[in-house]
């Protein structure tokens, strides 16, 4: 089977039923990374993303017959069944306590290298990345996929809404809380962050959310 | 609109979905005249530059490659276990032949699922019929009391597959073969079916061809009989279809 670059979803599909290796490929490559993203994002774990990507391929694999396409596209397939294996290890890994801080060095999708003209503004961003990234972690599970989804997948309300199974009105109504929430929590990362700025008089703080602060007075 | 309001929608201003145009200028409007509701704004606004930063971060995460590797091999399995061994194709192929020698001894081929047999009917064949175009003597004496009545349509429908109601036990049944030498354009009238036991000799004088050696043994068969008392179609029992060439 001759694959083109265009080749849709249900294309692909239909050579991975078939047994075409090179379909079951480009299925991968074209949907592997987003819903890594959305398990790392989601867990906070790039192993677990890991496994909860390949677990999603493994049952498309074994039982591609539960795609129903009139119940919508396949990326609402791949990214609810994602969603349903990140739930299932968010309340496995609840059970646990976290002894060691998230680690996000590793992967292919580390930040950029920093330049050496503008190191001070990198490490600004890197530091605003790193705080963004750990309050979305601590977001309440309904509110943390509404922003995974919308913010960082850049979904559509109607797209996010078919991978949730809601209503578009409720994927409003919880992105709109989870920005609240998260508005609260960097205020008050930013205002944990005032000491060490004093302590190191070059680094920049009010540089990511100038006015989070005066509201935290 | 009114602080309360702006609030409740000051996470939509920049979200090209989120408002319609007039609330959006609404919201605007209101920011500009309002301090407090600007900063709440101006916060929203640095909140959604920070996640497009977090979204330009991770946007080149991928999954490692040796995930792909063992997601293919993974897949190389399934397809192995999907597909059927060399062999099993001959194995179909001699499996087709055999059915098709089977089903070679009943013509018109069976098609329909079981059906229900008509009840059976205690006639038996003594003489041989006279006449090829009529069914034997025996076979004209009044019908049993149990026969089934049988109409123009159901004993088409039993030369194109379809079965004719009767009563009885469900068994896996043959077609009715109409019988060469009857007039199947005369009017079927209440015709019945009626289950007779014969002698393989006698199916040549029915006009159904039989082997030469074919001997005394006795078959059962269902006869449909028109209302004028001809034999119109015949088939047989599976238990004595087998001694048909």
């Amino acid at each position: 089977m001759a694959l083109e670059p265009r080749s849709t979803d249900g294309d692909l599909l239909q050579g991975m039923v078939a047994g075409d290796e090179q379909a079951f490929v480009a299925l991968y490559r074209r949907w592997q990374g987003s819903l890594y993203r959305f398990a790392i994002q989601m867990t906070g774990n790039p192993g677990v993303a890991e496994e909860v990507t390949q677990e999603v391929f493994l049952t498309l694999m074994r039982d591609p017959k539960i795609f129903d396409p009139s119940r919508g596209p396949l990326q609402a397939f791949l990214f609810g069944v994602c969603r349903n294996f990140v739930m299932r290890r968010i309340s496995e890994e609840s059970r646990y306590v976290r002894l060691a801080p998230l680690s996000f060095d590793g992967g292919n999708g580390s930040m950029e290298p920093a330049s050496s003209s503008d190191l001070l503004s990198d490490l600004t961003q890197a530091e605003t990345v790193d705080r963004v990234r750990r309050a979305v972690l601590t977001l309440p599970t309904r509110h943390r996929e509404a922003v995974v989804l919308c913010d960082l997948q850049e979904m559509s309300y109607e797209q996010a809404a078919a991978v949730l199974r809601c209503p578009v009105g409720t994927v409003r109504s919880r992105l709109h809380r989870a920005r609240e929430l998260l508005l609260l929590k960097l205020k008050r990362s930013a205002v944990a962050q005032i000491p060490r700025a004093v302590a190191h008089p070059k680094a920049k703080i009010t540089h990511e959310l100038p006015d989070l602060q005066d509201d935290c007075a | 609109m009114n602080c309360q309001t702006f609030r409740t929608i000051v996470h939509e201003i920049d979200v090209p979905e989120g408002l319609e145009a007039s609330a959006l200028d609404a919201a605007l409007g209101h920011a500009q005249d309002c301090s407090r509701c600007a900063r709440q704004l101006h916060q929203a606004r640095e909140l959604v530059v920070s996640l497009q930063a977090l979204e330009r971060a991770d946007r080149n995460r991928q999954t490692p490659a040796y995930c792909e590797a063992r997601l293919l091999e993974a897949f190389r399995a399934q397809r192995g276990r999907r597909r059927p061994p060399a062999w099993a194709g001959w194995m179909a192929a001699a499996a087709a032949l055999i059915i098709a020698a089977g089903a070679g001894l009943r013509w018109p081929p069976t098609s329909s699922p079981a059906r229900r047999a008509p009840e059976r009917a205690a006639v038996s064949v003594s003489a041989p019929p006279s006449s090829p175009a009529q069914l034997p003597p025996a076979l004209t004496v009044p019908p049993p009391s149990r026969s089934v009545p049988v109409s123009r349509g159901s004993l088409r429908a039993a030369g194109t597959g379809k079965a004719v109601a009767a009563n009885g036990p469900a068994e896996e049944l043959a077609d009715f073969i109409p019988l060469p030498f009857a007039d199947q354009d005369a009017p079927l009238g209440s015709g019945e079916v009626v289950r007779i036991r014969l002698s393989e000799a006698d199916l040549a004088l029915l006009g159904v061809p039989v082997s030469e050696d074919a001997g005394g043994r006795s078959l059962t068969a269902d006869v449909v009989i028109g209302e004028d008392g001809v034999a119109r179609a015949i088939r047989f029992m599976p238990s004595s279809s087998s001694s048909l060439d």
